[in-house]
């Protein structure tokens, strides 16, 4: 049986090449000024969900971001790894959002996006490093969340529980929660495959995106 | 229970100890209380905490709460985040810190969500000040300052908390200093019932299994730490510090662009969201000297660096600098430790 999964991902801007324009007045980031890359932690996130994919055909991987319109650069970088389709957020109150207002936002859409089995996540993005967004959806759904996750494994593909590592402190215990339920994977744990460009293609695949989903359910 | 907005802290308990970082966090914790002129308290959940508090007064702790159920350890999220917010909404804290751990990763966003309220990861300084929004035109009296740099170490912000309580801020081990305020100190004990508590529906989650394996590395314990940075510029390169740190006796550390770069493992990062370390001796190799990796070793007693630029910016908080490439410094010093060293 297939899973919905859900990959939480994140455009960045890459903090490694900073310029003097790239902080606004207010203190928040001047996003358009700066390259933007797929953040480097949630490429493990979507990696985790495409090896859940190849072990349970039929499964189906959906990108969820929330950022410039840009953003849809994410999705088209999925459906070359190996994702099937993906949702952008974007509108312009949404910019400066910060962690509440990002979690609540991803909720919102998750909410709107239908039923899924596992969401799964990095554990932070390179430009904000606060890792609160993944736990924070999870308690806004009202799930249970995994965090430092080192691998993910559906124990037995009947039942509803999933076996999971989760790296603590100084141990890694696997736990069972009831499914669906929000999975934050740790970096750089497994490698992530390259993109495959489907030979001859130029252009993009028609992209099921939906815009502006956040201001829905306000 | 009558008495509202203290400071708490959320200390994290794992057999029978209380961890490092949340005794730093009380020694902290001491200091803002008595300058916001409130009680420090503190919260413990597990299993088995007859006696714990006396762990804890010698810190100045004022209310030690207690929550004993064996449903409360090991961690997990859903029964901790269904105590802290439910004590929360009872006491109103107006400041709670957590340990940037693991756990309290886990356990502060939810706990945040929750409460509504803002929660400032990774902090490196905790300050108390007012503030003054100049759009609203209001002011503010004794609000937590939460410093931390951000955005890839580029900027150092100051965060402030003005409306919503309580206060909310992580910071990691090893950054705050822990230290005994009185050790004659007694506080009060508050037990509370777990089953006033704990949500029976935040029960979902079963640990099916528990390993317990030591950290490979220790480089928070080691004297001496040769840490190498993105201007090591391979792998090859970084057995050099090996064996330098071998030569040495001390320990090898990175900065978060050679680790994010694949020359070194990730539990050997140094700096913000690595460990923080303070050394007798840091000999930084091709480590340019990011905001956020100073802050992870500028307390270290003799900082020696090796890098090509004169002007990379840890050359200023550096003891000596040693201007040339790490593939030409590096093997010398081996070869002359080496020869001196017998």
């Amino acid at each position: 049986m297939g899973l919905r999964i859900i990959v939480l991902a994140k455009q960045v801007p890459d903090t490694r090449n900073v310029g003097k324009d790239a902080m606004k007045e207010d203190g928040t980031i001047n996003r358009a000024a700066l390259p933007a890359i797929f953040n480097p932690e949630d490429l493990n996130a979507l990696e985790q969900a495409l090896q859940l994919k190849d072990a349970h055909p039929g499964s189906t991987i959906t990108l969820l971001t929330m950022g410039l319109p840009r953003s849809a650069e994410m999705v088209r970088e999925s459906l070359y790894r190996g994702g099937d389709d993906g949702v952008v957020l974007t509108d312009r109150p949404l910019g400066g959002a910060d962690t509440l207002a990002t979690s609540y936002s991803l909720a919102q859409a998750i909410r709107h996006m239908g039923e899924f089995d596992i969401i799964v996540g990095g554990r932070q993005a390179i430009d904000g490093d606060t890792a609160q967004v993944g736990p924070q959806i999870a308690e806004k759904l009202g799930l249970p969340q995994v965090t430092y996750a080192e691998s993910i494994q559906v124990a037995d593909p009947a039942a509803s529980g999933r076996n999971r590592q989760r790296q603590c402190r100084r141990l890694p215990s696997p736990q069972r929660p009831p499914h669906p339920e929000v999975q934050i994977c740790r970096d750089a744990q497994r490698e992530g495959r390259s993109a495959r460009r489907p030979p001859g293609a130029r252009r993009c695949p028609s992209l099921p995106c939906h815009q502006g989903v956040g201001r829905e359910g306000d | 229970m009558e008495d509202k907005n203290n400071l708490i802290v959320y200390c994290e308990y794992d057999e029978g100890r209380i961890a490092d970082v949340s005794l730093e966090l009380l020694t902290k914790g001491r200091q803002l209380a008595t300058r916001l002129g409130c009680r420090l308290e503190a919260l413990v959940l597990g299993d088995k905490l007859d006696g714990i508090e006396n762990e804890l007064f010698p810190y100045g702790v004022d209310v030690v709460y207690k929550v004993q159920d064996n449903r409360l350890f090991p961690y997990t999220s859903l029964p901790h985040s269904s105590v802290v917010t439910t004590l929360f909404k009872e006491i109103e804290p107006q400041v709670c810190l957590m340990g940037a751990t693991t756990i309290g990763r886990d356990l502060g966003p939810r706990v945040s969500s929750c409460l509504h309220s803002g929660l400032t990861a990774d902090c490196t300084s905790l300050e108390i000040g007012d503030h003054t929004d100049a759009a609203k035109g209001k002011e503010y009296k004794d609000l937590l300052y939460q410093i931390r740099p951000a955005f890839g170490g580029n900027i150092v912000a100051t965060i402030v908390n003005p409306e919503c309580r309580p206060q909310m801020a992580t910071v990691r081990e090893g950054v705050m200093k822990k230290e005994i305020f009185d050790a004659n100190y007694k506080g009060e004990v508050i037990n509370l019932d777990p089953d006033n508590y704990i949500d029976p529906a935040s029960l979902v989650v079963k640990i099916i299994d528990r390993e317990i394996e030591q950290s490979k590395v220790n480089i928070k314990g080691a004297h001496i730490i040769v840490a190498g940075g993105y201007g090591v510029g391979s792998k090859e390169n970084f057995d050099m510090l090996f064996e330098l740190a071998d030569v040495l006796g001390g320990e090898v550390g990175a900065s978060r662009a050679a680790v994010d770069a694949g020359f070194t493992d990730h539990d050997r990062q140094i700096g913000q969201t690595g460990v923080t370390v303070r050394p007798k001796l840091y000999i930084a190799c091709g480590i340019s000297g990011q905001i956020q990796h100073i802050a992870g070793m500028n307390e270290s007693s003799i900082i020696i660096s090796i890098n090509t630029d004169p002007d990379a910016p840890i050359n200023a908080i550096a003891d000596y600098v040693i201007t040339g490439s790490v593939e030409d410094v590096i093997p010398r010093l081996i070869k002359h430790y080496k020869k001196n060293s017998k």
